[in-house]
């Protein structure tokens, strides 16, 4: 596993969250921190069955908190 | 169809997102790069668990060992061969791969494993050795051969899965409990019987669907057979020469030519 781009910062619900980006193999995942509660969270992109996006926490739970997470982290991560 | 987080995804979608949490949560093998040689060597594989609905990734030995070896004495010995009391020699036995045309035949060590036991072994490439026999001076193939190696890959992608079968081990000794395991082997595609032409098997490379089957599904024995024995298409792989002593280098597949050799179609 390698950290390799600069963390960044997103906002959500008044919190400041840091965001790290984890490569494993060719797949790139989302390691979201706060510094005022313990615990890491983990979202990364993956594909339904229809071959759309979606954001997903790995492991499995809280699929709302990963759609949310991850469309601020699509925001701060777009060209 | 599976479901991941509530959302239907696809049994590859499912496999990937399963070896990431698997990754996060204990693991960092899918970074390294999968020697494949004969060093008997832990490497990661993947297996079932109970019930069958879920993975995970361990490390196993590579090198099937049989229930019925003692201890490791017993087990360098039938690895390395050895002469008995009498001065016989046995020769040695190697099970880092199961050829898999014969693995359920009736008595073969591999059945029970095959039928009860199958996993799949990642990897991101492996090396195997093409025999050239150069020209004499009177126009003859010399006998012997000058070997070079090759590092084969499947295009695009980074890890993949290979049909394996494992072997829960104790050492009747130290108590030590140990997971071994063999690649299972077929017939050469086009490919791996201009590298690998001294003995024309490759490993069975299992697409995303066949290694889901060969993972989770009660197979018969035809159906064992038959994915065992499946080759994968020569235009999916990659093949390239690499330095004759790419073991003892840093980045052992990096490319590396010959002059004098022609190159293999792909």
């Amino acid at each position: 596993m390698e950290t390799q781009d600069a963390p960044f910062e997103i906002v959500y619900q008044q919190h400041t969250l840091k965001v790290e980006t984890l490569r494993i193999g060719k797949s790139v995942l989302y390691k979201i921190t706060n510094e005022q509660k313990p615990g890491v969270f983990v979202v990364t992109r993956a594909k339904d069955a229809e071959g759309h996006f979606f954001w997903t926490s790995v492991p499995e739970g809280k699929p709302d908190l990963a759609a949310a997470i991850g469309s601020l982290i699509e925001e701060q991560i777009k060209p | 169809m599976c479901y991941y987080n509530g959302v239907k995804v696809t049994h590859s979608e499912f496999i990937r997102l399963k070896q990431l949490e698997k990754a996060i949560a204990q693991l960092d093998f899918l970074n390294r790069p999968l020697l494949i040689g004969f060093d008997y060597s832990d490497a990661p594989v993947i297996k079932a668990v109970a019930g069958k609905v879920d993975f995970e990734v361990t490390q196993m030995e590579w090198g099937f060992i049989p229930p019925y070896l003692k201890n490791r004495e017993a087990v360098d010995k039938f690895r390395n061969g050895y002469k008995d009391a009498n001065g016989k020699f046995h020769p040695p036995i190697t099970t880092l791969n199961a050829v898999g045309e014969e693995m359920l035949l009736p008595g073969k060590m591999y059945r029970d494993a095959a039928l009860h036991r199958r996993c799949l072994v990642l990897s991101s490439g492996f090396y195997e050795w093409r025999h050239v026999h150069p020209m004499g001076k009177q126009g003859k193939p010399l006998k012997t051969a000058v070997k070079y190696p090759y590092h084969i890959s499947v295009t695009g992608k980074e890890v993949f899965f290979m049909a394996g079968i494992w072997q829960p081990w104790t050492d009747k000794e130290t108590g030590e409990v140990i997971e071994t395991f063999a690649i299972v082997t077929t017939a050469a595609n086009k490919l791996m019987q201009q590298i690998h032409n001294s003995k024309m098997r490759m490993p069975v490379i299992l697409s995303e669907d066949l290694a889901w089957d060969w993972l989770f599904k009660d197979l018969s024995e035809e159906e064992i057979t038959r994915i065992a024995t499946s080759q994968f298409p020569t235009e999916q792989m990659s093949a390239h020469t690499i330095a004759k002593d790419f073991r003892a280098m840093p980045e052992p597949a990096a490319p590396f030519e010959y002059a004098e050799l022609t190159p293999v179609e792909n």
